[in-house]
């Protein structure tokens, strides 16, 4: 069995995981399947005494017959000062993503969070509830019973002022949640050249902070013409907005920067779902004089090798590029590079990546699944042949399907490299946005080499460097190690864990174990350790550090080697 | 058709081409939808012009290069103008330190649009009537001064979304938008306020219209 999880609990005053066994364990009656409100708890149950194996079997059941859809409530110092003083308090969102991140680790595949309230919505295999509702920092875990569920867009923004917000799967991949704590993409401005954005979103979950967005507008400032109306064809550009940046107002899905200094979507594709030449040779021409310092340009679009125009279009990119921008475009899907002159799927080679992706100033993102598998078909839950297109010139992988805002202000599913991209330049941003004083080129080279290398080691041409990492990407690899003494004197000695692009909160956690014994001990949580020795002895010491959604160990032989 | 054999003399005259390539052809699909739209909300190069956009059947075929529909113009002024598309749109680069503002007249002259135009001024897509082929406008407006180069627009870009399907082809088809009214000559009559009035002919006779109040 694994050792506690630590939990860091700012509110203890320092970094640290209660010391010894979790107590006052209770079961209580179930509550509404979805709650309306933060659910103040009566001391009587509170106290009401553990009856696990019954508990178990009638619990099994209840989240068998939701699908596995449970609520897992959870109990920081701040939760459990809500239940004795009556009042709602806010649990930070560092206690929040750190809960998560563990219970994902436990197999809980997480749907919904909350920032007020000390619990989380998600599905879970049966058999992982009995050890799910043991878990030191677990309160209880219920059935979500969907016959009572109210809408989505009937969640949060209640008079408790409680907020739901989704996260999608691939803005959890990515890991963004780790670095909403420290930066939300503030500092860094995301341009999208696309096909608009569905204004109705506007007023809900639309991408904040955008002076200059949306739809048609880009009309008024470059004399596009195009189409200006409200289509179905907004469902991509509203899926890649909402992938990068949609808002953290209360409903819906987060995006994986969600709150940059600005967010411009320029309208360039048409009703239709073609976008005119002229169209995507002026916004790209527009990013050159506008924008600002530190901004992405995300380019969701496919471009086939034989457009008269790809002149131009290398000469725009070429422009954008020196200006400073970094450029971030996808690799194309389905062997297919836009279209023919008659709107027909314009197929390509195997290996072949479609333009913008294909030029070297372009960061070119091919497409991931939820295991990190190459999306290479039967990895889209909306069409088994969906794949990704693949090439020498892949830089990055990120998720290939997301769910995220879509056409009338709703939400929906989609596959496609379009929605990889986004995952990239919403990453781009939490990293530019966390170090402003990068240079463009610097950003590049950390998206890079912080990714997670997939395939074959290196660069490879289905996912590059590797799948995008956001808290990797934000603040740097996390490096732990130990110093201290390697020999045990018979006094009190002391050993250090030094953390190199760590940031706060940050949590520590020390085990301990004899070479003869296979388990570890957990022998505390704070920077250092300090232990009185025997001479003679020996021990592995082992450091976890987590920090900025990262987490490192490293383990120290003290007093050499035994014989078991 | 009067104003196409202006037009067409006026290519050959300028170009001194006398082997034309594929003319084009006027033939009539079936329409789902007709509708008139202007220039994009709040924009500030104003009501320049309207444009029919004619979306067709999910079974009829895509228009080949050179075929082209036609769609008649009406305004209250009593303005009425025949005009063929879609319109060619082609991207138009100029010399370093030249501006598209310098073909206004020439662009204008032929009854076409001078359209999007790069915020760097230094390109823009001009657009050509129906009645014009490719080849015919890349050679006109290749030989006008201080342009660098010339290529056809295209709509082949795609969002990069999977499963990749086909996209049906609206036509297109602008007209320049000016205060007085004289039939025929490819500019629709039209005043602020008032609608301007598309028809377009299907093949078993009927007629579909559409409406679009110019501000």
């Amino acid at each position: 069995m694994a050792p506690p999880l630590c939990i860091p609990n700012p509110a203890r005053g320092r970094n640290g995981c209660p010391l010894g066994p979790p107590t006052g364990k209770t079961r209580r009656t179930p509550i509404p399947a979805f709650p309306t409100a933060l659910e103040v708890i009566p001391a009587a149950q509170i106290d009401r005494p553990f009856t696990p194996e019954v508990d178990d079997v009638v619990l099994s059941a209840e989240v068998e017959a939701t699908k596995g859809e449970v609520i897992v409530s959870f109990k920081p110092v701040s939760a459990l000062k809500s239940r004795l003083s009556g009042v709602v308090s806010s649990m930070t969102k560092a206690e929040v993503f750190q809960i998560r991140r563990q219970l994902e680790a436990e197999g809980v595949h997480v749907t919904r969070t909350f920032s007020s309230l000390p619990a989380l919505v998600g599905t879970v295999p049966i058999g992982v509830l009995p050890r799910l509702r043991r878990l030191p920092y677990v309160d209880d875990v219920y059935a979500n019973d969907a016959s009572t569920r109210p809408s989505l867009s009937a969640s949060g923004n209640g008079s408790f002022g409680m907020v739901a917000e989704m996260v999608d799967w691939g803005v959890n991949k990515v890991g963004a949640p780790g670095v909403w704590p420290l930066t939300q993409g503030f500092g860094a401005r995301i341009t999208i050249i696309d096909f608009g954005l569905d204004s109705t979103h506007l007023s809900g979950d639309g991408p904040t902070t955008s002076p200059l967005y949306v739809g048609c507008s880009y009309a008024a400032v470059a004399g596009v013409i195009t189409s200006c109306y409200q289509d179905q064809a907004l469902i991509h550009g509203s899926r890649v907005a909402g992938t990068i940046s949609a808002r953290n107002q209360g409903d819906g899905y987060l995006g994986v920067a969600y709150a940059p200094t600005y967010l411009t979507s320029i309208r360039v594709c048409t009703g239709t779902g073609g976008c005119p030449a002229g169209a995507v040779l002026a916004a790209i021409d527009w990013t050159v004089a506008n924008g600002g310092p530190r901004q992405i340009v995300n380019l969701s679009f496919a471009v086939r090798p034989t457009v008269p125009w790809l002149p131009q279009l290398q000469v725009s990119i070429q422009n954008s590029f020196a200006a400073g921008n970094l450029l971030v475009g996808t690799a194309g899907n389905d062997n297919v590079c836009g279209t023919d002159d008659l709107g027909f799927p314009y197929s390509v080679s195997p290996g072949t990546v479609c333009y913008p992706g294909k030029y070297t100033q372009v960061i070119a993102v091919s497409g991931t699944s939820p295991t990190d598998a190459f999306a290479g078909g039967g990895t889209c839950p909306i069409s088994g042949s969906a794949k990704s297109n693949y090439g020498p010139e892949v830089e990055l992988a990120a998720p290939f399907h997301v769910t995220a805002m879509g056409f009338g202000g709703s939400y929906g599913t989609s596959c496609g490299t379009s929605f990889s991209a986004p995952h990239v330049t919403g990453v781009a941003a939490l990293a530019w946005a966390w170090n402003q004083s990068f240079t463009r080129d610097q950003i590049r080279a950390r998206l890079t080499s912080t990714a997670l290398d997939l395939g074959a080691a290196g660069r490879d041409q289905s996912f590059g460097y590797g799948r995008i990492r956001a808290p990797e990407a934000t603040f740097g690899i996390l490096g732990v190690s130990i110093s201290g003494p390697g020999t045990p004197n018979g006094s009190l000695q002391t050993w250090t864990a030094n953390v190199t692009n760590g940031v706060a909160p940050q949590s520590y956690l020390w085990e301990r174990r004899h070479p003869c014994n296979l388990s570890y001990s957990q022998v505390g949580v704070l920077p250092s350790y300090s232990e009185t020795t025997t001479v003679g002895d020996k021990f592995y010491l082992r450091s976890t550090v987590t920090s900025g959604g990262r987490t490192s160990a490293v383990i120290k032989l003290v007093g050499g080697f035994a014989i078991c | 058709m009067r104003n196409k054999a202006i037009v067409a003399t006026a290519i050959w005259a300028l170009t001194g081409c006398s082997d034309p390539s594929p003319a084009v052809q006027v033939v009539t699909r079936r329409a789902a939808e007709l509708s008139v739209e202007g220039p994009g909300a709040g924009t500030a190069i104003g009501p320049t012009y309207v444009a029919a956009v004619l979306r067709f059947d999910a079974g009829e075929a895509p228009l080949a290069r050179n075929e082209r529909v036609r769609v008649v113009f009406m305004s209250q002024s009593g303005d009425r103008e025949e005009v063929l598309g879609p319109a060619t749109s082609m991207l138009v680069q100029m010399e370093p330190g030249h501006l598209v503002e310098e073909l206004r007249s020439r662009v204008d002259s032929l009854g076409w649009l001078l359209g999007l135009r790069f915020l760097q001024g230094e390109g823009a897509a001009v657009l050509v009537d129906g009645a014009t082929t490719v080849e015919q406008a890349t050679r006109v407006i290749g030989l006008w001064p201080a342009v660098r180069s010339v290529v056809p627009d295209d709509n082949s870009t795609t969002g990069t979304v999977s499963p990749a399907v086909r996209i049906p082809r609206s036509v297109w088809i602008p007209i320049g938008v000016v205060s007085n009214a004289v039939p025929g000559d490819r500019r629709l009559g039209t005043t602020p306020g008032f609608p301007v009035r598309a028809e377009y002919t299907q093949p078993d006779g009927s007629v579909l219209r559409a409406e679009f109040l110019p501000r």
